[in-house]
């Protein structure tokens, strides 16, 4: 937050909008990194890039009035959109047959032992 | 067949438009069809042809794949479609989206059926994609920020963008907005620091579709780099120049030592990939933005990616492994005859099929001395050699050592070879003997690439010296062969410019051919001769002096927007 706010304290100078825009763009951003390289998940690195991908777009909004082509901003509003379509598609996929985490051998060797074993419940009473 | 006739067709027009010398553009200017850019359709289509009937001939002998074919005919087509409008893109943003619609086709298509690594394998690939093209662009939000607080309005036509480039230039925004540029496309082309979704997806991916990402989607990318290098290259030179450097020979370095210790077939040609890919970056790090050795060197890799692809997958599906120790006299028996051909040849033992990729390694050693990189060569030579000796080491007991494994799928028939036999013949001419139009077609390229440098820098082109904002224009006076002189005449022209002399002329005569050669040197400039044009002389020296004089490469006058 603090590299954010003087970033934008460097990029715009003059305090205002903008530059509360730059500073939230620019935290949006590092947090997806964070997230990125902090996350090994599927789901998690996904919302990684989702934040990245809205902290750019923020950025980029919040530029003195530059106008694209229509055809260009379809465009990239349409790959967004791909793009989330596609996360959904490969959490439907990876979640779907993700095997249940069985516990490795090191684990296995590292679990206390147990010298004696509880039956049932109502074996124990009278 | 659809996808054949499709890149069939393409393939067609791609050449009947080769013809045409004027620039066509298209959709609001955000395409545009500009003679430089007619190189890269014209060897990737007809890749992706063969590669279509690659597919088909494997349909037609395994029925159990038809279950799955209208995604993969869907994709298919979209991938190729945006690979294309990624080459004759006007605008960046055009680029950029042709490029994540193609990376968004090609994610289906690495999913093989009811395999979890594939599909983790495509899942990699969307997000270091999708990763590396938001760096992109938030470069260009970069750029876009320094160009308004240097009071220009911004744009991102390449043909006006390079007229306001150099508002950048002196601050830091620019800087930082290309640097992430430069690191979302190395993402793309599998560059060193993020380059770990490439041996994985080239792994788990079936060969066809490892194919089409390794020769046709490398090249959409490299040609986003190259024009990126194009417009940027003269205003931060310094920058694109270390940020390539470094790229490039980490990737070397890694790839080579990852080569050394892998064992599976795939990956092993995966890591070759990214050692191309710095290559390319090296290559591209210390010269300008595209030369006749460069481009020699893209194409023919394009094909002996292809063909050591589709060659892995068929060594897979006899053998069913990857892991090389198991495959062993490939180039005996039947193997020999029609199936296991196209591994052996482009082996590095065959250097026929590699000659042209070793003429174009050798054009950018060159280059390396010639601009004084000494480092960087010392180091391209030693880490070429560990590769080739890592590759002979894992190949060569592949093609004649002891058999280990038992074949256990179906030999492959004449019409799924023949892509092979086609991307062989290919190489073998590109080795050989490159034909003339050919050889002249990438040298205009090679030449109007580097025009623009100069018209970007504001320098004298490389034979001429007349340029306007929008219109490039060169003087049909043309260098000829300078070989004699030359060593001599940059040695001169070093000290000219520590002299402080704006301009000054060099003239000599080559004494093998008894021509008579000048070159012309500015101060701040770059000369009006340079190596790229050596091969081409030698070539106009044969034949008699009409050949020689209707074989001179025409004016490159003509006004080009770009």
């Amino acid at each position: 937050m603090l590299i954010s706010f003087t970033f934008s304290d460097f990029l715009v100078g003059s305090p205002g909008e903008q530059q509360t825009l730059v500073a939230v763009a620019s935290a949006g951003i590092l947090l997806g990194f964070l997230v990125l390289s902090a996350q090994s998940g599927p789901f998690s690195q996904m919302v990684g890039v989702l934040r990245l991908e809205n902290a750019i777009v923020l950025l980029e909004r919040g530029g003195g009035g530059r106008e694209e082509p229509l055809g260009v901003q379809v465009g990239l509003a349409g790959v967004f959109l791909a793009t989330v379509a596609f996360f959904r598609w490969y959490l439907s996929y990876l979640g779907r047959d993700n095997p249940r985490r069985a516990p490795t051998p090191r684990a296995r060797r590292r679990r206390p032992m147990r010298p004696y074993e509880l039956v049932s419940e109502t074996a124990l009473e009278p | 067949m659809l996808i054949a006739a499709v890149a069939l067709l393409a393939s067609v027009l791609t050449y009947v438009e080769a013809t045409g010398p004027t620039t066509t553009a298209f959709l609001g200017a955000t395409c545009a069809w500009t003679p430089p850019l007619r190189l890269f359709p014209g060897f990737i289509n007809p890749i992706f042809f063969a590669i279509a009937v690659y597919v088909w001939s494997r349909l037609s002998t395994t029925p159990s794949l038809q279950d799955r074919m209208g995604r993969f005919v869907f994709c298919s087509l979209l991938f190729f479609s945006a690979s294309n409008v990624v080459l004759i893109a006007n605008h960046f943003f055009v680029l950029w989206i042709a490029l994540e619609v193609s990376t968004l086709a090609a994610a289906p298509l690495i999913v093989r059926a009811e395999t979890r690594a594939s599909r983790l394998a495509s899942f990699r690939y969307v997000l270091f994609s999708s990763v590396g093209l938001a760096l992109v662009l938030l470069g260009f939000v970069c750029l876009s920020r320094s160009m308004e607080a240097a009071g220009q309005p911004p744009t991102f036509f390449l043909d006006r963008l390079r007229v306001v480039a150099g508002a950048t230039s002196n601050d830091w925004g620019g800087a930082l907005g290309l640097a992430l540029i430069i690191l979302g496309l190395g993402t793309k082309l599998g560059l060193a620091p993020m380059y770990s979704w490439l041996p994985e997806v080239y792994d788990h991916a079936p060969p066809a579709v490892t194919a089409l990402l390794g020769a046709v989607q490398f090249n959409a990318a490299l040609v986003f780099l190259l024009r990126v290098v194009q417009v940027f290259r003269p205003t931060h030179p310094g920058l694109v120049a270390s940020v390539l450097l470094a790229m490039g020979l980490v990737s070397m370095v890694v790839s080579t030592f990852s080569i050394i210790a892998t064992r599976n077939m795939v990956r092993l040609i995966a890591y070759a990939s990214i050692n191309h890919a710095g290559v390319i970056a090296i290559r591209l790090g210390v010269g300008k933005s595209a030369s006749y050795g460069l481009l020699l060197y893209v194409i023919s890799n394009a094909f002996i990616k292809a063909i050591l692809f589709l060659t892995a997958g068929t060594i897979e599906a006899r053998y069913g492994t990857k892991d090389t120790s198991r495959h062993r006299r490939l180039a005996q028996g039947a193997a020999l005859q029609r199936q296991y051909s196209s591994w052996s040849a482009p082996s590095p033992c065959s250097a026929s099929h590699r000659l042209a990729a070793f003429f174009g390694e050798l054009l950018i050693l060159s280059a390396l001395v010639g601009s004084g990189h000494l480092f960087v060569f010392a180091a391209f030579c030693l880490l070429i050699t560990m590769t080739f000796v890592a590759t002979g080491r894992t190949v060569f007991p592949m093609i004649w050592g002891e058999s280990k494994q038992r074949h256990i799928g179906q030999r492959q028939t004449l019409i799924s070879a023949t892509p092979k036999l086609f991307f062989l013949l290919v190489l073998l001419v590109l080795g050989i003997y490159i034909p003339r139009s050919s050889t002249r077609h990438i040298q205009q390229v090679a030449f109007r690439w580097r025009a623009r440098d100069h018209f970007a820098s504001g320098t004298p082109g490389p034979s001429g010296s007349a340029t306007a904002p929008g219109c490039l224009r060169l003087a049909p006076r043309r260098p000829r062969s300078i070989e004699g002189g030359r060593p001599a005449a940059h040695a001169l022209w070093s000290t000219r410019q520590r002299s402080s002399l704006d301009h000054f002329r060099v003239q000599g005569s080559n004494g093998r051919h008894g021509r008579h050669a000048h070159i012309d040197y500015r101060r701040g400039g770059l000369p009006r001769a340079d190596v790229e044009f050596s091969r081409a002389s030698r070539l106009r020296t044969r034949g008699s002096r009409a050949d020689r004089r209707s074989r001179r490469r025409p004016s490159l006058a003509q006004a080009d927007p770009l």
